[in-house]
């Protein structure tokens, strides 16, 4: 962690709300709305306005990382590679989906199944398992982080802490293991009147919590 | 999407989805709507699959046989 504080918040505003949408909710429940463009956009402490022109570069991670893998590109998967990789939440595959629509209207979500399916095959992409029966997707070189996720309001805020990391190591080690991964999600209620963490904060006693975007991890890899 | 014979298709299940997604749509039923019924469809089959697993599979065959119209072995289950 490159900053002072032991808890950092990677992107307070990254927001993933279930959705509803073009032909309907799902048979379990995808009650939902897009909210893509509502979470902070890519910048350091969620505050910076993303102009247009800075879009390019970001929409095409993954169908770099899919020729990095040497992944054949249909349109159709360059197409779904740019809606995830213009993600700024973690959706699950009908959101893709209804997002690819917008783009072009004869994609099938059978087609868009399938290949978030590929990308996950191959370590593109990485699921998750927020509870309401769908799998929900992000980049999986987006850096080691965990999740907090709102149960009210389906948000999801990812952050990252040095105390939990040392913790599980020694956990490991007291058991007589090295750790080689591990995976973390909480689920809570905000508690009443906090505030949605947009930038620095202290999310407990004595911890600073910094905002950390995708497009800042980006340039670490980059780097 | 042209109408194809899927009587070729080993598998009874998929056989169904098949020709479920292509009779759906060919009625007006959205893409979603059609997609999420064959993967109720194949856990009728199936009830022993998971939700998840019955959308693979759907995806699976639709995208191979409806979608892009290839001919070739899918895979899936062994039933007959």
């Amino acid at each position: 962690m490159s900053r002072s504080g032991r808890f950092g918040l990677k992107s307070a505003g990254r927001a993933f709300l279930p959705v509803g949408g073009a032909e309907g909710a799902g048979p379990e429940g995808g009650a939902s709305v897009d909210r893509r463009r509502a979470s902070s956009p890519p910048g350091a402490g969620g505050a910076a306005t993303a102009p247009a022109a800075a879009v390019p570069d970001d929409a095409l991670r993954i169908e770099r990382l899919c020729a990095d893998r040497g992944l054949k590109m249909t349109g159709q998967r360059r197409l779904i590679a740019r809606v995830l990789s213009e993600a700024r939440d973690h959706p699950d595959v009908e959101e893709v989906y209804r997002r690819a629509l917008l783009l072009d209207s004869k994609v099938s979500i059978a087609t868009v199944y399938r290949t978030v399916r590929l990308f996950e095959e191959r370590g593109i992409l990485e699921r998750h398992d927020f509870g309401g029966g769908r799998a929900r997707y992000e980049p999986a070189e987006h850096g080691h982080h965990h999740h907090l996720i709102d149960v009210d309001s389906g948000q999801v805020v990812e952050f990252d802490s040095e105390d939990y990391e040392r913790l599980v190591r020694e956990i490991a080690a007291g058991l007589g293991f090295e750790l080689v991964g591990h995976r973390m999600e909480l689920f809570g209620r905000r508690a009443a009147g906090a505030e949605a963490a947009t930038g620095p904060s202290s999310p407990a006693s004595g911890q600073q919590a910094v905002p950390r975007s995708r497009k800042a991890h980006a340039k670490d890899l980059d780097a | 999407m042209p109408p194809r014979d899927a009587s070729a298709i080993a598998r009874r299940c998929e056989r169904a989805v098949v020709t479920a997604y292509r009779e759906l749509r060919s009625h007006g039923v959205g893409d979603l709507a059609a997609f999420n019924a064959c993967a109720t469809l194949y856990r009728i089959h199936h009830p022993e699959a998971h939700l998840g697993e019955a959308r693979r599979l759907a995806a699976e065959w639709i995208d191979h046989h409806v979608i892009r119209g290839d001919t070739g072995p899918t895979p899936g289950c062994d039933c007959g």
